[in-house]
This record gives C-alpha cells, sequence and structure tokens, in this order.
C-alpha cells in the first residue's frame, strides 16, 4: 500500500467559500469537467469549482473517492482478493447510504454532478426522482418536484386523453 | 399549491422526504414573497430548468409522458424540440412491436414494459396503409426502421417504392430508379432482370433533420449489379456500379451510412458507402469464414451473421457458426473509406445451439430460439439476452416511440392522407402543430 502512495500526483480544488480540498489528480478526474482542464493543462495549482459550497463538494469528493477506479483510497476492500461481483454489491450498499441525505442536499448533489459531470453520481441522485415519477401519483410528483398543477381543465383532459397509454 | 392532502400516505411509495422542507406550507409564505415569476421561492426548492431537464433526460418514455401531465411548464420542457433531439439521442426506440409482409401490426404483450405503448401505437396508426396510392393489397413491406416503413408494389418490373409513416399516415412515393450509363438497356433481346432487388431504409446521417432518411436498394441488371441510394433531402437517387463480376450478394443490412452485403462466392463482405457512392470489398472475419459452406439456400447461410451500429464510427458484427452455442461478437472501426481489421470483442454463450439470427437494426440483434420458439433481443450495449414477449415476431422490427408527445412525423413531404401523388419541397411539416 505505502509504495502506491508514493507517485500519486494531486489537484487542489478550491469552493467559492473559501475551503480547498487537496486529492488526487486520478479522483478529481472523475468528473469530466475538471479531467477536460487537466488534459488542457488548465489546472496548474488550484482549480476553483464555482457554484458548489464546500459542504456539497465534500460529498462529491467523497464519492469520487469511493468510485475511482482499482485505488481503493477510502476502503480496505478494493483489494486484489474481493471478486469483482463483491466489489459492486459493496459499492452499491455504499451507494444506498451515501445518498441518504435530505431533498435539498440531494438537489444541490444533482446540480454539482451535472456541473462537474460525473455520470455515476448522477444517475445515483437523480434516481429517487426518477422512482418517484413512475411509481407515484401525479400529484405526488408535484410535490415532490415543488411544481403546482397550472393545467386548465381542459388542458390537463387533453394530455390525458392523448397519452392515456402512459397512464394505465 | 393545494398539495398539501397529498403529502402524506406517501411515505410507502417514495423514500421520506425531509420534513424540514415539506413543513413549511407554502400558501402563506408565498403571500410574502413578490410575485411568483420576480423571484426564485428558495425555501421549497423549486428545480432550474437545466436540472429537471437533466433528471428527465434519464426517464423511461411512459415516465416522461406522466412527468408532462403535471405541470404546463415541466410540459414546456419536455415538449421543445431542443429536449426531445437530446432524448432521443440518449435513449433507443422501445420496441413495440412486428410486422408481417402485408404489415399487419403485432405489438409486443405485457409483461414487456412497451406493451400499453404498443397498444397505443396499434390504436393510432394505420398499418393497413389505405392512406397509399392505389389497392392497399398490393403494398409489400421491405423494411422497417425507427416508425417508417418502405414498401414496394409489385409487379416487379414497373416497380414502385413508397417510403410511409403509419403512425401520422404520411408517405413520399419515391421516383423510378433511373436507368443510368454503362446500364444495359431494356430490349426483348435484354429483358430486365430484376432478381433478388432489394431495399432497405437508412438514416441521412449528413442531414440533421429528423424526417432525413435514405432508401438503399440494389438491383441486378443483365451481369451488372448496381446500388442506388434515394435521399430524402434530394428527392433524387444516386447510382454506382459494380462491375466486378460476381453474382448478388445477399443479405443486406445498414449501418453507420453505409450498406453491407456477403458475396455470393467470395465469402467476402461488401460495403457501400452511400456517401461517397463507393464500394469496397474486405475479408469477413474468420469467425465467419466457414459459414457459407454449411447448408444450402441463402437463408439459412446468412442467418448466422448480422451487422450491428456500435455507435462512435464502429460497425459491430455477430457471428454464430452453425450448430454451436457461442455468438462472436465482433468489431471494426471505419476510417472513411479504409476499414481496419475485425476485432473479437466478445463471445456471449447461449444455452443450446438452437438460435438464429432473424435480423438487426441499429444496436440491436433479433434472435430466435427454434424448438421453443422464443424470441430475444440482445442489445450490444449490455450483451444481455432479453425476452420478447410477442406472439409473432418478423425481421420487420417495429421500434418507434408511442404516441403522441414524442412522435413527430418521420416524414415531412410527404402527402397526407389522400390524392395528390407527387410531393412538393417545402411542404409545412405538420398541420396539427
Amino acid at each position: 500500500m505505502a509504495t502506491r502512495e508514493a507517485g500519486k500526483k494531486m489537484i487542489m480544488l478550491k469552493s467559492p467559500d473559501g475551503m480547498e480540498f487537496e486529492v488526487e489528480e486520478a479522483v478529481a478526474m472523475e468528473s469530466q469537467t475538471i479531467r477536460k482542464m487537466i488534459e488542457d493543462d488548465c489546472a496548474d495549482t488550484a482549480i476553483l469549482i464555482p457554484n458548489i459550497n464546500s459542504k456539497i463538494l465534500s460529498r462529491v469528493i467523497e464519492y469520487c473517492n469511493k468510485h475511482v477506479p482499482t485505488t481503493g483510497a477510502t476502503g480496505a476492500a478494493a483489494s486484489d482478493t474481493v471478486a469483482p461481483a463483491a466489489l459492486a454489491e459493496d459499492l452499491k450498499i455504499w451507494d444506498a447510504e451515501f445518498i441518504k441525505v435530505n431533498r435539498a442536499t440531494r438537489f444541490n448533489l444533482i446540480q454539482a454532478a451535472s456541473y462537474l459531470n460525473i455520470k455515476g453520481l448522477l444517475d445515483l441522485t437523480s434516481q429517487t426522482t426518477i422512482d418517484t415519477i413512475s411509481d407515484n401519483s401525479l400529484e405526488e410528483i408535484r410535490s415532490f418536484l415543488s411544481t403546482k398543477n397550472d393545467y386548465l381543465p381542459e388542458e390537463e383532459q387533453t394530455i390525458r386523453r392523448e397519452n392515456q397509454w402512459a397512464f394505465q | 399549491m393545494g398539495g398539501g392532502a397529498a403529502d402524506h400516505g406517501q411515505a410507502s411509495a417514495a423514500p421520506p422526504i425531509d420534513p424540514a422542507v415539506l413543513e413549511p406550507r407554502r400558501e402563506p409564505r408565498a403571500r410574502l414573497l413578490p410575485p411568483r415569476h420576480g423571484l426564485q421561492e428558495t425555501a421549497t426548492l423549486p428545480i432550474p430548468d437545466e436540472l429537471v431537464a437533466e433528471i428527465f433526460l434519464r426517464l423511461a418514455p411512459t415516465d416522461l409522458v406522466r412527468a408532462s401531465a403535471a405541470c404546463a411548464s415541466f410540459y414546456r420542457l419536455i415538449a421543445s424540440r431542443s429536449f426531445l433531439r437530446r432524448f432521443r439521442k440518449l435513449h433507443a426506440l422501445p420496441l413495440l412491436g412486428f410486422l408481417d409482409l402485408s404489415g399487419k401490426f403485432f405489438g409486443v404483450a405485457p409483461p414487456s414494459p412497451s406493451a400499453s405503448a404498443a397498444r397505443a401505437v396499434a390504436l393510432a396508426a394505420d398499418f393497413s396503409f389505405s392512406f397509399l396510392p392505389g389497392p392497399a393489397r398490393d403494398w409489400k413491406v421491405q423494411d422497417v426502421r425507427g416508425g417508417r416503413v418502405l414498401l414496394n408494389r409489385s409487379p416487379f418490373d414497373n416497380l414502385s417504392l413508397v417510403v410511409c409513416d403509419p403512425l401520422h399516415r404520411r408517405y413520399l412515393l419515391l421516383p423510378p430508379i433511373p436507368e443510368v450509363e454503362g446500364w444495359l438497356p431494356s430490349s426483348v433481346d435484354n429483358p430486365p432482370r430484376h432478381t433478388g432487388r432489394q431495399a432497405l431504409l437508412g438514416d441521412d446521417q449528413e442531414a440533421m433533420e429528423e424526417t432525413s432518411f435514405t432508401v438503399n436498394s440494389t438491383v441486378l441488371r443483365g451481369n451488372k449489379q448496381a446500388a442506388f441510394v434515394f435521399s430524402s433531402s434530394t428527392g433524387q437517387w444516386r447510382a454506382s456500379i459494380w462491375n466486378a463480376g460476381f453474382g448478388f450478394f445477399f443479405r443486406l443490412w445498414y449501418t453507420n451510412g453505409c450498406f453491407y452485403g456477403v458475396t455470393e462466392c467470395r465469402k467476402k463482405l461488401l460495403a457501400l458507402d452511400t456517401r461517397r457512392m463507393e464500394f469496397s470489398l474486405s475479408d469477413l472475419p474468420p469467425e465467419a469464414g466457414d459459414f457459407l459452406q454449411l447448408d444450402v439456400g441463402p437463408f439459412k447461410q446468412c442467418v448466422n451473421i448480422a451487422i450491428v451500429e456500435a455507435g462512435e464510427g464502429i460497425t459491430g458484427m455477430f457471428v454464430l457458426p452453425h450448430h454451436t452455442s457461442n455468438i462472436s461478437y465482433l468489431t471494426r472501426r471505419n476510417n472513411g473509406g479504409s476499414s481496419s481489421q475485425w476485432q473479437l470483442k466478445k463471445t456471449i454463450p447461449l444455452d443450446s445451439s438452437w438460435y438464429i439470427f432473424i435480423s438487426s437494426t441499429g444496436r440491436y440483434l433479433l434472435l430466435l430460439r427454434r424448438r421453443r420458439i422464443e424470441a430475444f433481443m440482445l442489445d450490444i450495449k449490455t450483451f444481455q439476452l432479453e425476452k420478447v414477449f410477442s406472439d409473432v415476431v418478423s425481421r420487420y422490427v417495429y421500434r418507434s416511440f408511442p404516441p403522441s408527445l414524442f412522435s413527430s412525423p418521420t416524414i415531412s413531404c410527404g402527402v397526407e392522407n389522400e390524392a395528390e401523388e407527387t410531393l412538393e419541397q417545402g411542404c409545412t411539416a405538420s398541420s396539427s402543430a
């Protein structure tokens, strides 16, 4: 383990509220946005991540740390003896735990994942919303997404009639 | 908002929602704020449109339609061209059913997730083709691709081709395939031999319009083999003659702007790049090498090979040698005209040697398991066999987004409903829009 620590390149990420996070380059590159900046050589010392506060950024880094391939920086699970299936199972459990956050945080995470272009995190954070939309009534969808029914009654009728198959 | 009453009672279905977010009632608070459009209500988190779009892009088509019914702003977002374009790019068209030669539609049944969408299509579309000119029964299905159906009308030597959209009852009657230079004129001594004429639908990859398509046809006349490509953008056929003197190639596939056939006597893969109108001949991979020696009859020989779209300029090929139970999946990068070698990417084990290939569209391979008569789709994204729930399967696979939200017509200049036969350039898209 110790030998691996040696050659790792570190990157500094800064949040707009002034916090700095030192992360391995490989971890930061889980974000396609950051990867592109690094590859284009726009990231000498520190990268300022706009719009993402330190609380959310630290959670994003936590996610990337866990999901970066092969290094297994945080967990002992990433050893060669563990079967890929078990590893995937472990990640799933970890993800489920990770996403137990309140709604505001979750939407902030979606926003961060979208901006930083981290597909796995975006999938994970959107999933609850997706499940809500497929499993619940329209009223519940509205309430979950903080919107209100502003259709005229006849408009709603038309939409429902034209797309009746989706409501069966 | 009026949603207060519904806030309870969803605990079992949805994950618990942070009470801190729901607790403050909207109504009293709203009064304290300036008019709704002026300021964002940060407390109840109206989600920015980009974020909503980001989430909605991940929905299944059915759920997207449900979301669109939640409120008018969601509808506007979802129904916008830019959103739908992104959505279509991300999602493969769902498999809704199959057509037989006469165009009869057989929708997928439960427990397929698309069963209700298939029923909606069966109700909304006209698969009897009564909107086509002439007796509908004369038209025979040649190919189906992304909501469009290519049909031809016998008798053979006076062949008409039509591309139609049964859901929107539009069609485009193609002009006759032209005579070309070097083409022996038909005469009494040299009757036109249209044996084995085949036609396939393709995408017009250069055109950005979603209503653009191509029709790719090969015709054998005398000893000359020619390929014709029709583009809906130009309304014209372009021709390319292949003079190499081998016989007809059987079974065609269209992918990535090329159409492919396997030559009868050379065991080679013949490709026509429809953009450059150039033929190229390449070796089949060794995995496919002996498929021609087995059996007789073109159908049996050919079922074991299929070309699929692997995306990003890569062409995929499935090969299943007879009486074996392993499918090989190979890919090849298309470098303009010159293509690289086939590389074996994956071997997919089957539970028996009873499978045959039926057809391939886009990135999907349709297989039939004989004996038990079960059909499966194989997606190159997952390499999983997915059972197809349909009593009837055929090589004419109907994939489409269901009506009505997504389904803009796939043919722009066609004649809606009846009468007029010719097509005017520049006629407007949809009267119902």
